[in-house]
C-alpha cells in the first residue's frame, strides 16, 4: 500500500514536472525610426502549456509607470498585433505612421500560468516580461542643390544632411531605384554630391541621395528631359487590303502624357484623330502608342507617318515610312523566272536536236548513263565487232 | 589488251557522250543547281515559319511539321523515283519532280489555312523533290567513274554555299512581296530544276526482254515482278547491301544531332548568342570545305574509297563525342576547334556515302539502291532528333545526347567494317545484275570481263 502511494507520488511529480514555465526565446529589438514610417516589434514565447503573448504601452519611470495594452486596431487603427500558437507562441506588433507620440517603452508579457488573469494577484508574478524601446524622431532636413533639373545638358547634384545627431556611417545615390556604384562612399559626411556629365533620356529620371544613419534617410532629385521618342521599324510593310500597323515608344522621365500621330505626304501635314473614321485607331499608353491603318490602298495610305510624343517639357518626334505592297507585285518576277526557264529547257533541246539529228530516238548507241540492259546491248556490239576483226 | 579497244573506238565514236566524256561535267553542274534547290531550299524556309506562325497563329511545332512533312516525303518517294527511271526515261522524270516541285510552292502561296501548307509545300513538293534528288545522284554517279566522289562533293557542296544566299534572299522577299509572293517566286525559283533535268541525256530503257511484249496483258504477279525489280527489291536480300544500309542508318541517327543542338548547347555552356551563332556557321563553312577537299582526295586513288568513309564518319563519330566535353571546360577555343573539325569530317563522309553504293551493288543498280537508302535512312531521321531532345529533357543538358548520338555514328562505322572483303587494300569486283537472259552463258561470260573495265579504270592511279 505505501508503495502504492510512493509510485503514484512520483508520477504525479513526473507529470507536473512535464509542464515547463514559459520562456522568451525571441525578444523585441529596440530601435529609431522616422515620423511616418513603421515599427514592428517580434515576441516568441515557448512553454508548456502554450503561453499567451500580450503586449503593453510602458510611459513614466518606476514605480510610476502608467500601462497601456495595445491590441490589434488601437491607436485608430495603426497598431496591427499578429500572433500565433502552434508549438509556441509567436507575436508582432506592427506600428504605422509613427508620430512623435509613439515613442516610448513597449513590453511583450507572456504566461501560461492557469491563474494568470486572476485579478486578485499583481501580474508581475504571473508574467514575464521583456522591454524595447521605440524612439521616433523628427525627419532630418536635407537641404538639396538644385531641387530639381530641368533641361539641362549637365548639372551636380547636392545633399546636405542639417539638423540630425544621428552618426553617419557613409552615403550613396540610387538613380531610378538602382544604386549608382561610383557614389557609394563611406565617410561620416553630411554632404554629398554626384555629377551627371552628360544629361541624356537614359539618365534622367528620380535620383536619391540616402544617408547610412539609423534609420535611414533620403531625399529625391528629379532629372527631367524632353521624351526620347523612337521606333524600332523606320520603315513599315502592309499588305493591300489588310491592316498596317506602326508603333512608337518613349523613354526618359516624365514620360509623354500626350501622342498625337500625324500623316506627311509631299511636306503637307494631316493630323489623324481618333475615332473619326474606321480606318484610323490609335492606342497610346505613356511607354508607347500604336497606330493601326484599316484597309490599305496603294494610292492614299502610302507616305510618312510621323509620332509626336508631348510631356512638360516639351515634344519629340520620329518619322515612319509607310510601304503598301499590292497583291499581284510578285507576280511579274515569277513570270520572268518561268520564261527563263522555258528559254533554258528550249535551248537545251534545240542543241541537243542540232548536234545528233539522228540519233535522238536511237537506243543503241545511248550516250550517257549505259545502267541497264543497253549498256549490254553497247558492249556486245563492241566486242562482237572487236572479233570479227580478229 | 582486249579491252583497250573498244575504249579507243568508244572515245572516238561518242567522245563527248561517253562515260566521264565532256557531256558528264555539266551534269555535275545541274547537280549543283538541283542539290541547292532541294536541300538548300529546305534548310531555308526558316524564315517563312516565322511569317506563318504569325499569320496562321499557330504553334511552332504545329509549322515545322511542314519541312519534317517534306523532307519525309522525299526520302519515301525515293524509291519511287527510282523505280520510274529504271521503267521509264529518267529524264522526264527529273523534268517532272521539279515542275510538281514548283507547283507545290506556288499552291502554297494561295494556301488558307496550315492544312494546305502541309498538301502543297509538304507532300506535293515532297513527291517532286523525291523524283529529283535520287536520279540525279545516281545518273551523276552513273556517268562519272573516274572522278565519282569529286563530283558528288562538288554538287553536295552547293548545299552550304547556297544557305548563305538564300536565308538573306527569302528574308528580302518576303519583306518585299510578303509571304506569299515570296512563295510564289519560290516555286518559280524550284521550276530551275526542269531545266537541270532536260540536261540528262534521254534514253529509253526497255526493262523486261522482247519476249514479255508478246503478251498482251502482263498477269499480276509479273506486274508485281517487274515493280520489284524497278524498285531494285532484290537488293534487300544481299548482306553486303543490307550491311550498308544498316550502317548508314546508324550515322543518320547521330548526324543530325550538331545541327539541331549544337546553338543550344554552346548557350547552354555559357557563350554568348553571337558565339553560339558563329560557331555553327564556323562548322558550316568547314563542311562545305571538307566535301570538295574529300571528294577530290579520294579520287586521287591512293586508298579504297570504302576506307575512307569509315575513316571519316569514325572522326565525325569521335568528335561529335568531344563536343560536349570541350564546352563544358568552358574553352571556346576548343569547342571553336572542335566544331570545325567535326564540320570538316562530316562534309568529307556525305561525298563519300553515295559514291561508295556503285562499289556494293554494281553501276546499273544504282538507281533502285539509292532509292531504297533514302527510305530506310529517312526513318533513322525521324528517330535521332527527338530522342536526343528527349535524352536533353531528362538530364537536363545535352552532353547525353551528344555521346549517345557519337555512339549511333561510331556504331555505323563498325557495322562498315563489317562489310565483305573489308580489309582487302583493293577493290573487289563489284557485282553484276542477273541478266534475264541466263541462257546466254558466253554473253555472261564476256559481261563479266568488261564489268571489271570501271574498276581498273579507277586503279589507274596506283599503278
Amino acid at each position: 500500500m505505501k508503495l502504492l502511494w510512493a509510485v503514484s507520488a512520483l508520477l504525479l511529480c513526473c507529470w507536473r514536472a512535464s509542464a515547463s514555465t514559459a520562456g522568451f526565446t525571441k525578444s523585441p529589438l529596440s530601435q529609431m525610426k522616422l515620423i511616418n514610417d513603421s515599427a514592428e516589434l517580434h515576441c516568441e514565447v515557448i512553454g508548456n502549456p502554450i503561453p499567451e503573448v500580450q503586449w503593453w504601452f510602458v510611459e513614466g519611470e518606476e514605480p510610476n509607470e502608467k500601462f497601456t495594452q495595445l491590441f490589434d486596431g488601437a491607436r485608430d487603427g495603426r497598431v496591427q498585433v499578429n500572433a500565433t500558437y502552434i508549438a509556441h507562441a509567436t507575436s508582432a506588433i506592427h506600428l504605422i505612421s509613427l508620430t512623435l507620440d509613439d515613442s516610448g517603452t513597449y513590453e511583450c508579457r507572456a504566461s501560461n500560468d492557469p491563474d494568470r488573469n486572476e485579478l486578485k494577484k499583481t501580474p508581475k508574478i504571473k508574467w514575464i516580461r521583456s522591454q524595447a524601446n521605440v524612439i521616433v524622431i523628427e525627419t532630418p532636413n536635407i537641404i538639396t542643390e538644385p531641387s530639381e533639373v530641368v533641361n539641362q545638358t549637365s548639372a551636380v547634384l547636392s545633399c546636405n544632411l542639417t539638423e540630425s545627431s544621428l552618426p553617419i556611417k557613409g552615403s550613396h545615390w540610387m538613380h531610378n531605384g538602382k544604386l549608382v556604384d561610383s557614389s557609394m562612399s563611406t565617410d561620416a559626411t553630411p554632404y554629398t554630391t554626384l555629377r551627371l556629365d552628360k544629361i541624356t533620356h537614359s539618365s534622367s529620371g528620380k535620383y536619391e541621395c540616402v544617408f547610412m544613419t539609423d534609420p535611414e534617410v533620403k531625399q529625391t532629385i528629379e532629372v527631367k528631359t524632353l521624351p526620347h521618342v523612337s521606333t524600332h521599324k523606320h520603315s513599315e510593310h502592309g499588305n493591300e487590303n489588310d491592316k498596317g500597323v506602326m508603333v512608337c515608344d518613349s523613354h526618359g522621365y516624365p514620360l509623354p502624357t500626350d501622342w498625337t500621330w500625324v500623316k506627311e505626304v509631299d511636306g503637307i501635314q494631316t493630323p489623324i484623330i481618333n475615332g473619326t473614321s474606321d480606318k484610323y485607331e490609335i492606342k497610346s499608353t505613356p511607354n508607347k502608342t500604336t497606330l493601326t491603318i484599316n484597309d490599305l490602298s496603294i494610292n492614299t495610305d502610302i507616305g510618312d507617318y510621323i509620332c509626336f510624343g508631348t510631356n512638360e517639357l516639351g515634344t519629340s518626334h520620329d518619322k515612319i515610312h509607310l510601304r503598301v505592297r499590292s497583291r499581284l507585285a510578285a507576280l511579274w518576277p515569277f513570270l520572268g523566272i518561268v520564261a527563263e526557264v522555258i528559254i533554258l529547257v528550249a535551248i537545251i533541246f534545240i542543241y541537243e536536236k542540232r548536234r545528233k539529228p539522228d540519233e535522238v530516238t536511237d537506243d543503241d548507241d545511248s550516250g550517257a548513263a549505259p545502267l541497264k540492259s543497253n549498256s549490254n546491248a553497247n558492249h556486245k556490239d563492241k566486242n562482237v565487232r572487236q572479233r570479227n576483226s580478229n | 589488251m582486249t579491252n583497250h579497244k573498244p575504249e579507243a573506238k568508244s572515245r572516238s565514236d561518242e567522245a563527248a557522250e561517253g562515260p566521264d566524256g565532256g557531256w558528264s561535267w555539266p551534269l555535275v553542274g545541274a547537280l549543283f543547281v538541283s542539290t541547292s534547290l532541294v536541300f538548300g531550299l529546305m534548310r531555308s524556309l526558316g524564315v517563312f515559319f516565322v511569317e506563318f506562325v504569325q499569320y496562321f497563329e499557330e504553334s511552332a511545332q504545329a509549322i515545322s511539321w511542314i519541312s519534317s512533312t517534306g523532307l519525309a516525303a522525299q526520302q519515301f518517294f525515293s524509291p519511287l523515283g527510282a523505280a520510274l527511271c529504271n521503267a521509264y526515261d529518267t529524264r522526264v522524270v527529273v523534268m517532272t519532280g521539279g515542275f510538281l516541285a514548283g507547283l507545290g510552292f506556288i499552291l502554297a502561296s494561295q494556301a488558307t489555312c496550315l492544312v494546305h501548307l502541309y498538301l502543297s509545300m509538304g507532300l506535293i513538293s515532297g513527291l517532286g523533290w523525291g523524283l529529283v534528288f535520287t536520279p540525279m545522284v545516281a545518273t551523276v554517279v552513273a556517268n562519272i567513274t573516274r572522278r565519282r566522289a569529286l563530283a558528288l562533293g562538288l554538287g553536295f557542296s552547293s548545299i552550304g554555299i547556297v544557305s548563305f544566299i538564300f536565308n538573306p534572299l527569302f528574308q528580302f522577299l518576303v519583306e518585299t512581296y510578303a509571304w506569299r509572293g515570296a512563295l510564289l517566286i519560290l516555286g518559280g525559283l524550284s521550276l530551275n530544276i526542269v531545266p537541270c533535268g532536260a540536261l540528262i541525256r534521254p534514253q529509253r530503257r526497255p526493262k523486261a526482254p522482247e519476249k514479255v511484249d508478246s503478251e498482251s496483258r502482263p498477269s499480276c504477279a509479273e506486274v508485281l515482278r517487274r515493280v520489284a525489280s524497278y524498285v531494285e527489291l532484290p537488293l534487300l536480300m544481299e548482306r553486303p547491301y543490307l550491311t550498308y544500309t544498316s550502317a548508314v542508318t546508324l550515322l543518320n541517327v547521330g548526324y543530325f544531332v550538331p545541327y539541331f543542338h549544337l546553338v543550344a548547347h554552346s548557350r547552354q555552356a555559357g557563350f554568348s548568342d553571337y558565339q553560339s551563332a558563329f560557331v555553327m556557321s564556323a562548322a558550316g563553312a568547314t563542311d562545305i570545305l571538307g566535301r570538295v577537299a574529300s571528294g577530290w582526295f579520294s579520287d586521287l586513288g591512293k586508298f579504297r574509297l570504302l576506307h575512307l568513309l569509315t575513316l571519316w564518319t569514325g572522326l565525325a563519330g569521335v568528335f561529335i563525342m568531344l563536343l560536349p566535353v570541350s564546352s563544358v571546360f568552358g574553352s571556346y577555343a576548343a569547342l571553336m576547334v572542335i566544331s570545325l573539325l567535326y564540320g570538316f569530317c562530316s562534309g568529307a563522309m556525305t561525298s563519300l556515302v553515295f559514291a561508295v553504293v556503285p562499289m556494293i551493288v554494281g553501276v546499273e543498280r544504282v538507281m533502285g539502291a539509292l532509292g531504297l537508302l533514302q527510305l530506310i535512312e529517312s526513318g533513322a531521321g525521324l528517330l535521332g532528333t527527338p530522342l536526343s531532345g528527349l535524352l536533353k529533357d531528362v538530364t537536363g543538358n545535352y552532353i547525353a545526347s551528344f555521346m549517345v548520338a557519337g555512339g549511333f555514328v561510331v556504331l555505323g562505322t563498325l557495322t562498315m567494317t563489317t562489310l565483305p572483303h573489308y580489309f582487302s587494300c583493293t577493290d573487289p569486283p563489284s557485282p553484276r545484275r542477273r541478266s534475264h537472259d541466263d541462257n546466254d552463258k558466253s554473253l555472261h561470260f564476256e559481261l563479266e570481263q568488261i564489268s571489271r573495265s570501271p574498276s581498273d579504270a579507277g586503279h589507274r592511279g596506283v599503278q
